[in-house]
């Protein structure tokens, strides 16, 4: 008798085989394990090619994240790595962010211009992610170039001085900072805004402004980010679940294992790598997926009709 | 008299003209095994058989469609010259849900040096273009058509098979014919009609036809209804259960850091 390797996903509407599903899970939590940041913005196209309708694979990506983050947040909070004080506040500002992000994208639907919206922000935000983050890794590893340090050099950046004018300072332990609340809370509406608008849970986006804008250590934004992003997929697995009715449990749970058994390989090699090594590679990363977007938006395509609410 | 024998005439006339169209449709006789496609949780597609025999000079035509449904898709254009984005919406209608056809050889070597409009070319993937109803009416209609019929064959619902189907010779007039009909997996649940064609030069000379019901089974039974129709409970359990899974795997694996 043979083993049935293929599963019927009745959400899906298609079969998929478990064990493609399994890897696929375990490449993404490879990398999410290496760079601490998210693999949706991987995932979801992976699924695509796979036959799985994009709001299908978006939602259970959802589903599957809050999985991977719930113990990914209990981890790192056992560290000590989990400003929770921030995380909460970036959690505001990104509900604040993503029910206006929510609306834009109803305006800009009716207008006929969301797609174009969609298309554009991801690649700006992927372009000027990458190559910012390629272009410090690089000096930093040639040791041509000093960390930057604006508050501790001799003259303050512009950007910390409005950032030291602003209101309501107030010290957050754990990572170290003092800074306005208005910070994390106008940050974390961007990310909002930002994340309706490309349909993921904004890591990635997370990630380099924990590490830039709040200037928050390195461990610690891992572990907050999975805190504020565990909340985030919980409010959208249930919310897509309700009204779309596209989020696929049994596709979530194989991603979930794949990518858990995927990520403790991937924190083991990320020990071996140096900090400047491993952003510089996820630097690649953004950077190869910012390329492949653009060169959608460029080339033409094969067949130019689409179905309405497909990526 | 005179009018016994007018009614006489006419009903030997009527029998006459009911055995010529008897003898004018050739048998074609058929066999779906099965009729009925259960999707259970291991289903990756399925196998339906279909047998039979049809007069020994004429070839087998095999549709699996299903019912025709309005589609809202979007057509991409250029933006600023230069960018391909979504834009204008097209609706179409009178699009069927599948539309498998299986031959023994090129279709076209069935219509026999005819041309178009013959009822057997009405049988094929290109008569599609005719049928289906494009709103707005657009100057790309065709262009536009053979991109949805790319589409759905991209997807597996719309194909075109010259493989699977075997005859078997037998004496006299007549011979046995045998086709496998793979139904993809992506078909979803539904009613579809399995149809059987005997063609000779180009002209449809006998007909058959078959439902065919797929539909879901066992767990993806439950958890599609689940789904559809308790959806908010669905979706905290759907929830519940990833955070069980992540504090299990937690545990498991020492607690790992988990992509996200």
């Amino acid at each position: 008798m043979s083993i049935p390797w293929h599963l019927y996903l009745p959400i899906a509407g298609n079969s998929v085989n478990i064990l493609l599903v399994f890897g696929m899970g375990g490449l993404v939590g490879l990398l999410s394990g290496i760079f601490g940041v998210g693999g949706g913005f991987l995932m979801t196209p992976l699924l695509i090619m796979i036959g799985i309708p994009p709001t299908v694979a978006a939602a259970s990506d959802s589903n599957q994240i809050v999985g991977a983050s719930t113990s990914g947040t209990i981890a790192h909070f056992r560290m000590g790595n989990v400003d929770i004080k921030m995380g909460l506040l970036l959690l505001v500002g990104g509900v604040l962010g993503g029910t206006v992000g929510v609306q834009i994208i109803k305006v800009l639907n009716r207008m006929g211009n969301a797609d174009f919206l969609i298309s554009i922000t991801y690649v700006l935000m992927l372009g000027i992610i990458g190559i910012y983050m390629f272009q410090e890794s690089l000096q930093a590893l040639r040791h041509v170039h000093k960390q930057a340090a604006p508050v501790a050099s001799g003259k303050p950046s512009a950007y910390a001085m409005i950032v030291q004018k602003l209101p309501w300072q107030m010290m957050f332990e754990k990572s170290g900072v003092r800074l306005s609340i208005l910070m994390p809370l106008i940050l974390g509406v961007f990310v909002g805004v930002l994340s309706a608008i490309m349909g993921v849970g904004g890591g990635f986006i997370m990630v380099p402004v924990m590490v830039y804008l709040l200037r928050m250590p390195m461990h610690v934004v891992v572990g907050t980010s999975l805190f504020q992003i565990l909340f985030t997929c919980v409010n959208v697995t249930i919310m897509q679940a309700y009204t779309n009715h596209t989020v696929d449990f049994v596709l979530a749970l194989i991603l979930l294992l794949g990518s858990t058994i995927g990520a403790q390989f991937g924190v083991s090699i990320s020990k071996r790598l140096k900090a400047d090594q491993l952003k510089i590679l996820l630097a690649s990363l953004v950077l190869v997926v910012m390329v492949k977007m653009l060169l959608d938006l460029l080339l033409t395509p094969n067949i130019l009709l689409s179905y309405i609410g497909g990526h | 008299m005179i009018k016994k024998y007018a009614v006489m005439i006419v009903i030997c006339g009527c029998l006459a003209l009911a055995a010529s169209a008897s003898m004018a449709e050739e048998p074609l006789q058929a066999l779906l095994f099965p009729d009925r496609i259960g999707i259970g949780t291991f289903y990756n597609g399925s196998v339906v058989s279909l047998n039979g025999s049809l007069p020994a000079d004429c070839e087998i035509v095999v549709r699996v469609t299903g019912s025709d449904m309005h589609l809202k898709m979007k057509k991409k254009g250029k933006v600023l010259g230069l960018l391909w984005l979504n834009r204008d919406t097209v609706n179409f209608d009178a699009v069927p849900e599948a539309f498998l056809l299986y031959t023994s050889g090129k279709f076209d070597t069935l219509l026999d040096g005819r041309q178009k409009q013959t009822p057997v070319w009405q049988l094929g993937l290109t008569a599609l273009e005719d049928r289906i109803v494009v709103t707005p009416v657009s100057p790309e209609r065709s262009t536009l058509i053979q991109d949805l019929l790319k589409l759905k064959e991209n997807e597996g619902f719309y194909a075109v098979n010259t493989t699977g189907i075997h005859y078997t010779p037998v004496s006299g007039d007549q011979k046995k014919f045998d086709v496998t009909l793979g139904i993809p997996p992506k078909l979803p649940p539904g009613a579809y009609r399995v149809e059987a064609y005997a063609v000779r030069h180009g002209d449809i000379v006998s007909t058959w036809q078959h439902p065919l019901t797929v539909k879901l089974e066992s767990f993806p039974k439950v958890l599609s209804s689940l789904a559809f129709n308790r959806s908010a409970l669905y979706g905290i359990l759907a929830t519940l259960v990833a955070v069980i899974a992540g504090l299990f795997i937690g545990v498991f694996f020492g607690g790992g850091k988990g992509g996200h």
